[in-house]
């Protein structure tokens, strides 16, 4: 009862740390009960799972009980609305399929989104048919994806011909990856599509497994299709590291045929599923989303270069850690952990060449996995960081793979040594294996990501309070929904999610942080841009002119000083447009305003204003 | 000799689906009527298992025929998720035939493809069995150690330990204390001023009515003083309520604008509570009424039409 009891016990200690999180300011307790929390169920179901003589369901319950817990963080953090990033505009892009109907609709936030539509569509249907609102829906689809990824995990390495034992424990280590707990379970595209990209290698490998068997891989193979066909209308990364692990298959396979190690039959079906699938997903890039690729290589030329000028001692590194709040102990172990996997992955490769049945597919795996280790380097940069770190999401299912084996074979061995010693070599793999759960947990994400608490200004998910809601609400309900609106990154996020207004796109083709950061006028030039892209609506956080922001942009990265500014913004390049005839404001809290552009009165020359009228003696709550 | 014809077809309709091919198709139609239910908790919890299950059973029946599925957890999974798979794939073919993705239309597709794999199943099963062939299981599990966690019973026993943790966080949730957040006020032009987009142009001889709003989310009861001023114009009045926490209050504001044709910044502040505290002013512009030209600027005249 050490699991089950476990898990109870550890959900509700997560619960009070987060319950202590939000209403006790400062501290790191609720690091602390979190972590007490985990542990109390992570560790008897680690050593559960070490048991060598333990019932293959009991592991399979375990693994899917992992699965839910590790769904537990993200849950609690926001049970009620979407806060993260990617979840707001996902949540967004849900509802306007929703309500229109139609595919494809274009998204201010995530321009990507447009593009796939796998998530949405799946949601949009149904809420067509269940009835409940998007994000609760959300909810139970990504609690249920967690449970159906690891099992997905848990088929692969049984597929390889490992034991249940290997399997499952390769299903533990896979849900240790950096994404599994929170940025995987975000209500997101690559939420959904990491599952099916795990089921489709899966579904492969069967089509490996059985061998001869006609009937049995031709199943598998059309229900792997249809899995990965989801996936390419889904998630564009997940969909093209797809493309590259079965690609990776195909070679590995076809090598060993040629040495004799693997029939033509199985070549040629592992040939074809791959090159039907990137058929799919090149059809998919060329005809419905060409945008795509200018996303995804952009950032990672950019972070190449960035490595390549630091090893020419051009420029610095980035600061890991930089303004953390997180414990000591907690950023120990993001250093350790890359270092135990390198050592698990060593002892692997090890093993691997002692043994006697290797699969072109584990062969290949093993490969795809290998490449968590070079990405670790792109961590220093600024372009590559978020990058690599999920790339790992895919890469840990080749680890997984390669160090499970591992783990079986030392409790095995230590059996045949000395029977007393399996104990306390149990208890050394899981105190490694909860060294890589913490370590990794705080590389993927920052405390304002992981736990609620007072209001950050510049923090995306801290900075939702109930004063932006309110003003998102008033503006949705007097001002109508898709509403052109110039605004900061922040303001720009909660109305284009929660009022679907339209919040500029910022850039140097549209310097719109000039009406924020100078006390000048703005340029003839921006006002003529504005009033053509027929902007109504300008929205100011007084808080710029007081807070730096947390992560480093008032608009984004490309904006003058962005990551690197030491001041705010004058608090009159804001309240400049208390005397400017050509605005209105129509709205005022604490901290924000609506104004609405009135460009008709540009060259009006009013009435002198008179002294102590504009607004010196508006005070904001404090942070 | 009509119901011996009706039952007669009724059993040959029975012989040709067998029960694995039926359930798909009962299940499904409980789905269809479940999406009637007036009451949306019941709707839900209906609809939402079956709409996770029936889709992704028939595909995996279609695909590996009939045959019971011993590896419970694993199939039921893959059933999920090619459940999952299903829906873009299917709103995807509505769309390229420019169908809008409503429940009418998604209810419609999702039973056409369901009823046409389980038809593919049973053509299947019917060649199967002709040939000589066998159906495929999804997963073949070998016999295992004895547990309490083996076939139904351990579900039912995964399931109420989830049941069990859902319950226990759901009351842990109603006994912490719940985060407030930093009181404020806001405040905004009400009524038709809400639309407000530009200069008003003031009558001769009639006062400006301006209606406002405030809404208190401080907390607590407060006393609001609203404070109108015209540059370059007489004084206006200004006035005192009292607001409930998360109340609204919405009223007006007048006062007169000199007719002098020039523009005029009518600001608006509100001052909360006894401190003092100010909110800054809400702005908009009034033009006279054209009258006494007073030294106002003259572009004003000219060009400010709004």
């Amino acid at each position: 009862l050490a699991w089950p009891g476990g898990l109870l016990a550890g959900a509700l200690l997560i619960d009070g740390a987060y319950a202590h999180a939000a209403t006790v300011v400062g501290g790191q307790m609720h690091f602390h009960l979190f972590w007490i929390g985990v542990l109390l169920f992570t560790v008897p179901a680690v050593l559960r799972l070490s048991q060598v003589v333990v019932a293959r369901a009991e592991r399979l319950t375990i693994v899917a009980a992992v699965g839910l817990f590790d769904f537990l963080p993200r849950f609690l953090r926001s049970p009620r609305q979407p806060i993260f990033f990617d979840e707001l505009a996902h949540w967004r892009q849900a509802n306007v399929i929703y309500t229109t109907g139609r595919l494809f609709q274009p998204n201010p936030t995530v321009h990507m989104s447009q593009y796939f539509p796998g998530l949405h569509a799946l949601i949009a249907s149904l809420r067509d048919l269940s009835g409940l609102p998007t994000f609760p829906l959300g909810l139970v689809l990504l609690a249920l994806l967690h449970v159906i990824a690891l099992l997905g995990v848990f088929v692969i390495v049984e597929r390889l011909g490992h034991s249940a034992h290997i399997a499952a424990l390769a299903a533990f280590i896979y849900s240790l990856n950096p994404s599994f707990m929170f940025f995987d379970s975000q209500y997101a595209y690559e939420s959904l599509a990491i599952v099916l990209f795990i089921w489709v290698i899966a579904a492969l490998l069967t089509v490996h497994d059985a061998g001869g068997e006609g009937a049995h891989q031709a199943a598998w193979f059309a229900v792997g299709l249809v899995l990965a066909g989801a996936c390419i209308v889904t998630h564009h990364l997940s969909t093209y590291v797809l493309v590259v692990v079965l690609l990776l298959i195909a070679v590995v396979t076809t090598v060993r045929t040629v040495i004799g190690h693997e029939t033509a039959g199985t070549a040629l079906l592992t040939w074809t599923f791959a090159l039907l699938v990137t058929a799919g997903s090149a059809a998919w890039l060329i005809f419905a989303s060409g945008g795509v690729v200018d996303y995804l290589v952009q950032p990672m030329a950019s972070s190449v270069a960035e490595i390549i000028r630091m090893l020419h001692h051009e420029q610095q590194a980035r600061t890991l850690f930089a303004l953390s709040t997180t414990p000591q102990y907690e950023q120990v172990c993001a250093f350790l952990s890359p270092v135990l996997m390198a050592v698990g992955a060593a002892a692997g490769l090890c093993l691997l060449r002692r043994q006697r049945r290797r699969t072109s597919a584990a062969l290949a795996l093993i490969l795809f996995g290998l490449g968590y280790f070079p990405s670790i380097p792109f961590m220093l940069t600024e372009y590559g960081n978020e990058g690599a770190r999920r790339s790992w999401a895919f890469t840990y299912v080749g680890l997984a793979v390669l160090i499970a084996p591992v783990i079986s074979l030392l409790l095995r061995r230590v059996v045949l040594w000395h029977p007393a010693g399996r104990s306390a070599v149990g208890g050394a793999v899981v105190a490694l294996l909860c060294i890589v759960l913490v370590g990794n947990v705080s590389m993927s994400m920052n405390e304002l990501y992981r736990f609620p608490g007072p209001y950050v200004y510049g923090s995306d998910t801290r900075s939702l309070d109930g004063e932006l809601m309110q003003m998102v609400d008033w503006m949705r309900t007097t001002q109508g929904t898709g509403q052109n609106v110039v605004a900061d990154r922040y303001s720009g996020l909660a109305l284009a999610a929660f009022g679907l207004e339209w919040p500029a796109e910022v850039s140097w083709a549209f310097p719109l942080w000039q009406l924020y950061f100078s006390v000048h006028l703005p340029s003839a030039a921006l006002l003529q841009q504005i009033q053509h892209s027929h902007y109504r609506y300008l929205v100011i956080d007084k808080r710029m002119a007081r807070y730096l922001p947390r992560i480093g942009v008032y608009f984004e990265r490309g904006e003058p000083q962005a990551i690197t500014r030491t001041t705010p913004p004058p608090a009159a390049a804001l309240d400049k447009y208390e005397t400017l005839p050509w605005v209105i404001k129509i709205y005022q809290s604490d901290n924000l305003e609506i104004y609405r552009f009135n460009f008709a009165a540009l060259h009006v020359r009013p009435v002198p204003v008179q002294a102590g009228t504009s607004s010196g003696t508006g005070r904001g709550s404090a942070q | 000799m009509i119901a011996n014809v009706a039952q007669r077809r009724l059993v040959d309709v029975r012989a040709a689906l067998p029960p694995p091919a039926r359930l798909p198709l009962v299940a499904l139609g409980v789905m269809n009527l479940g999406v009637l239910m007036p009451l949306p908790a019941l709707r839900a919890a209906l609809t939402l298992p079956l709409a996770l299950v029936v889709p992704g059973y028939a595909v995996l029946t279609a695909a590996f025929g009939h045959r019971p599925r011993r590896d419970a957890p694993l199939t039921l999974a893959l059933t999920v998720l090619l459940s999952m798979a299903t829906y873009p794939l299917v709103a995807l073919a509505l769309s390229a035939a420019a169908i809008p993705i409503r429940t009418g239309s998604v209810i419609v597709s999702i039973d056409g493809l369901v009823a046409l794999l389980v038809a593919m199943a049973v053509l299947r099963t019917r060649r199967e069995r002709r040939t000589a062939g066998v159906s495929v299981v999804p997963f073949v599990t070998t016999t295992g150690l004895r547990s309490p966690w083996n076939g139904a019973r351990g579900g039912m026993l995964f399931a109420a330990l989830v049941a069990i943790a859902i319950a226990a966080l759901a009351a842990a949730l109603t006994l912490w204390p719940a985060p407030t957040d930093q009181p404020y006020t806001q405040f905004y032009l009400a009524g038709s001023w809400v639309h407000l987009s530009t200069i008003v142009r003031a009558r001769s001889h009639q006062k400006l009515v301006v209606d406002v709003g405030i809404t208190n989310q401080t907390h607590r009861r407060q006393r609001y003083q609203i404070v109108p001023r015209l540059d370059g114009g007489p004084g206006w009045p200004g006035r005192t309520v009292t607001v409930p926490d998360r109340q609204s209050w919405s009223g007006s504001l007048d006062g007169d604008v000199p007719a002098d044709g020039c523009v005029h910044r009518l600001s608006i502040a509100l001052r909360v509570g006894r401190n003092d505290k100010a909110l800054s002013p809400l702005t908009l512009w009034v033009r006279g009424a054209p009258g006494t030209v007073r030294s106002c600027t003259t572009t004003s005249r000219m060009r400010g039409k709004p």
